[in-house]
C-alpha cells in the first residue's frame, strides 16, 4: 500500500516540491491570461511581458531559497 | 524525416537527450544499487516490468492526447514543462552557486546498498518483493519524467519522433555503459546537464504556454532559442547573487 502513495507522491514532486513557488508561476500565468491580451497589442511585448514574470519568480525565489539558513 | 527536420529539430533532440541521460543515470545507479545488494534476477526483473508498464502509460496516454484540442494541450503541457522546469533550473542554479550540495551518485548508491543489504533476504525460492520493487519503482519514476519530458519539447502534436531519437539514444548510452561498467557513472555532469534541460524545459515551457494562450511569437519557432538564451542568461546571472545571498545569510 505504500509503494503506489510514494510513487504518486514521487510524481507530484516531479512538478511542484514547493508550493509557493509552483502557485506564483500559475498566478502569473493566469494574470499574462487575464490581462495583456486585451491590453497589449504587440506580440513582442506580450512575449516579453511573460518572460519578465517568468524571469522575476524565478530569481526571487532562487534568491529567497538562498537566504534561508 | 528530412535533413532540414533535423536541423530545426535539434533543440529537442538535445534537450531530450540530455534530460534522459541524467534520469537514466539516476535509475542505472538503483538498479546497479538492487543487484549488488539482493542479486541480478529480481533487479533486472523490476526494471524490464518497469519498462513495459511505461509502454502502456505511452500507448494509453498517446493516442489520447493526439484527441484533445491542440491549443489545450500545449497549454496543459507547457504549464506543467514550466512548472517542471523552472524548479529543476532553480535547483541547478543554488547547487551551482553552492548554497545545495551536488548530486552524488557514488553516495547514492552507498546509501541504497546498504538500506538493501540490511533489509532481510527474500526466503529461499520465494520472489524478492523488496529487490524487485526497488527496481520497478526507480525505472518507472524516472521514465515517467523523460516520458514527460518527450511529450513536453514535442507538444505540438507530430513531432514526438525526434525528441524520442534523444531519449532512446541516451537510454542505449547509460543501458550499454551500464552492462560494461556495473558500476554508477560517476563521471556526468551532472548538474550541467541539469541546468543545460532547466534551460531547455523553460523555453519549451514558456513558448507551448504562450502559444496555448494565443501569443503569435514573433519568430514563430525560433523564439525557442530566443527564450532559452534569455533563461540561460537569467540562470548564470542568478548563481552569483545566490553565492552572495547565501554569505550575506549565513
Amino acid at each position: 500500500m505504500n509503494r503506489p502513495v510514494a510513487i504518486l507522491r514521487k510524481l507530484l514532486t516531479m512538478f511542484i516540491d514547493d508550493w509557493l513557488f509552483a502557485l506564483a508561476i500559475l498566478a502569473w500565468v493566469f494574470a499574462y491570461w487575464l490581462v495583456v491580451p486585451s491590453w497589449v497589442a504587440s506580440p513582442l511585448w506580450q512575449a516579453v511581458i511573460l518572460f519578465a514574470g517568468l524571469a522575476g519568480i524565478l530569481a526571487n525565489s532562487v534568491l529567497h531559497q538562498a537566504r534561508q539558513p | 524525416m528530412s535533413y532540414i527536420d533535423l536541423v530545426h529539430g535539434w533543440p529537442s533532440i538535445a534537450a531530450a537527450f540530455m534530460a534522459s541521460l541524467v534520469e537514466f543515470v539516476e535509475a542505472l545507479t538503483i538498479v546497479l544499487a538492487v543487484g549488488a545488494a539482493r542479486g541480478w534476477r529480481y533487479a533486472l526483473a523490476g526494471s524490464v516490468c518497469a519498462v513495459i508498464a511505461l509502454a502502456g502509460i505511452v500507448a494509453l496516454a498517446g493516442p489520447a492526447l493526439l484527441r484533445v484540442p491542440l491549443g489545450s494541450v500545449q497549454l496543459l503541457i507547457g504549464l506543467l514543462a514550466l512548472l517542471f522546469g523552472m524548479r529543476w533550473l532553480r535547483k541547478a542554479v543554488l547547487r551551482a552557486a553552492g548554497v545545495i550540495a551536488l548530486h552524488d551518485e557514488a553516495r547514492a548508491f552507498a546509501r541504497q546498498s546498504e538500506l538493501l543489504a540490511r533489509a532481510e533476504p527474500a526466503p529461499l525460492g520465494r520472489i524478492d518483493a523488496l529487490a524487485f520493487a526497488t527496481a520497478f519503482q526507480a525505472v518507472l519514476l524516472e521514465g515517467v519524467e523523460v516520458v514527460f519530458i518527450v511529450i513536453a519539447v514535442g507538444a505540438a502534436g507530430s513531432r514526438f519522433l525526434l525528441p524520442s531519437l534523444g531519449a532512446g539514444a541516451a537510454l542505449l548510452l547509460v543501458v550499454a555503459l551500464g552492462a560494461v561498467l556495473h558500476r554508477p557513472l560517476l563521471r556526468v555532469p551532472e548538474n550541467t546537464l541539469k541546468f543545460a534541460v532547466g534551460v531547455l524545459l523553460c523555453a519549451f515551457g514558456a513558448f507551448w504556454t504562450g502559444e496555448g494562450l494565443g501569443l503569435a511569437w514573433p519568430g514563430a519557432d525560433w523564439s525557442i532559442a530566443g527564450l532559452a538564451i534569455a533563461f540561460l542568461l537569467l540562470a548564470l546571472a542568478c548563481v552569483p547573487l545566490a553565492r552572495n545571498a547565501a554569505g550575506k545569510a549565513a
